[in-house]
C-alpha cells in the first residue's frame, strides 16, 4: 500500500480545493481554513512553495488576471492534477481504513 | 510590518540564489495575500525556510534548462572545433598530415562525440531524476574540456584552412570558460543546497 507522506498530503488538499475552480493563493489558504473548520492551520507562505511543485509537475496551471485592479496569480488544476488527486483520495482512504482498524 | 516582511523575504530569496524571475513572482504574490489580510505578515512564515522552499521548488525547472543549455552549447562546440570534422572526416585525413596531429583529431573526435552523447543523457535524466544529472552533465564538460585541449593543441601545430591558431584557440577558450562557470554554478546549487530542514 502505498504510504501518504506529508507533502503528499499538502498537494492532495492543495488539489482538493482546486478542483472546484480557479483560485489564487490566499483563497486556496482560506478555502483550507474554512473546509477543515480551522483544524488545518500552517504558515500562510508555505501555499506558494506547494502550489509552485504542483505546478512543475503539471498538476495546476496559473496565470495573472486583474481583479478590483489589482493583479493576481489564478491557480487551476488540470487533467494531470485531477489524475493525481483522484489517486491522492485512494490513497487516503486506504490509508485512514488501515489506521481505523487499528485505532477501533 | 508587511513593507518590512517583504523586504526579509526579498533578502532571503536572493541568499538562497532564487531566480530573479521566480522572486518577482513570489513577492507579488506575496504583497496581493497581505493586500487581502494585513496582518498575514505575521502568520506568513519564517522568511528563510520559505526561500529554501521556492529554492527546492525551482529546482528541477532550473536542472532541466541548464542541461538543455549544455546541450545547445556541446553543440555549438563544433564551430570552434570545426577543424576536426574537417579533418577526420571523408576525404581526410589530408595527405600529409603529421601522426602526431592525427591521433590527437582523431580522440578530440571521440571525446567530442561522447560530450554528445552525455549532454544528452543529462536531458533526459533532468526529466526524471533531476538530481542525478550533474552526474552525466559534470563528465560531459570533462569531456568537452580533453575534446577541446586536444583539439586546440591539434590546431596549433596544423592551421585548418590557413586560419590561424589564435582565432581557433580564443573563442575555444571563451566558450569553455562559460560551461566551467556553468558547472560551478550548477555543482555549487547541487551540492550545497540552502536548505534548512
Amino acid at each position: 500500500m502505498p504510504k501518504p507522506t506529508q507533502g503528499g498530503h499538502v498537494d492532495g488538499l492543495i488539489l482538493a480545493v482546486l478542483a472546484d475552480g480557479p483560485l489564487h493563493g490566499y483563497a486556496v489558504v482560506g478555502e483550507l481554513r474554512s473546509r477543515s473548520n480551522g483544524v488545518l492551520s500552517f504558515p500562510e507562505g508555505t501555499i506558494y512553495p506547494a502550489l509552485y511543485k504542483l505546478e512543475s509537475a503539471g498538476a495546476v496551471a496559473s496565470s495573472w488576471s486583474v481583479v478590483d485592479g489589482r493583479r493576481r496569480r489564478l491557480y487551476r488544476l488540470t487533467t494531470r492534477g485531477r489524475r493525481r488527486l483522484d489517486q491522492a483520495r485512494v490513497e487516503w482512504d486506504a490509508f485512514s481504513s488501515a489506521m481505523k482498524a487499528v485505532l477501533a | 510590518m508587511s513593507e518590512r516582511y517583504l523586504a526579509e523575504l526579498d533578502l532571503a530569496l536572493r541568499r538562497h540564489r532564487v531566480s530573479a524571475r521566480r522572486r518577482r513572482r513570489f513577492l507579488a504574490e506575496a504583497e496581493d495575500h497581505f493586500a487581502w489580510d494585513p496582518a498575514a505578515a505575521t502568520a506568513f512564515g519564517d522568511p528563510d525556510l520559505l526561500a529554501g522552499e521556492i529554492a527546492s521548488a525551482e529546482r528541477p525547472r532550473r536542472t532541466r534548462l541548464l542541461t538543455l543549455v549544455l546541450v545547445g552549447s556541446v553543440v555549438a562546440f563544433v564551430v570552434p572545433l570545426y577543424g576536426m570534422p574537417e579533418n577526420t572526416l571523408p576525404p581526410a585525413p589530408a595527405e600529409g598530415l603529421p601522426g602526431s596531429v592525427a591521433w590527437k583529431l582523431d580522440w578530440a573526435a571521440a571525446f567530442y562525440g561522447a560530450a554528445l552523447v552525455l549532454a544528452a543523457v543529462a536531458f533526459v535524466f533532468s526529466l526524471v531524476r533531476p538530481r542525478l544529472a550533474i552526474v552525466p552533465a559534470c563528465v560531459a564538460v570533462s569531456a568537452l574540456v580533453v575534446s577541446a585541449a586536444l583539439g586546440s593543441a591539434a590546431a596549433i601545430e596544423w592551421p585548418v584552412g590557413g586560419s590561424t591558431a589564435v582565432a581557433v584557440v580564443v573563442p575555444m577558450a571563451a566558450a569553455l570558460a562559460s560551461l566551467a562557470l556553468f558547472v560551478a554554478t550548477r555543482l555549487a546549487s547541487a551540492a550545497w543546497p540552502r536548505r534548512l530542514r
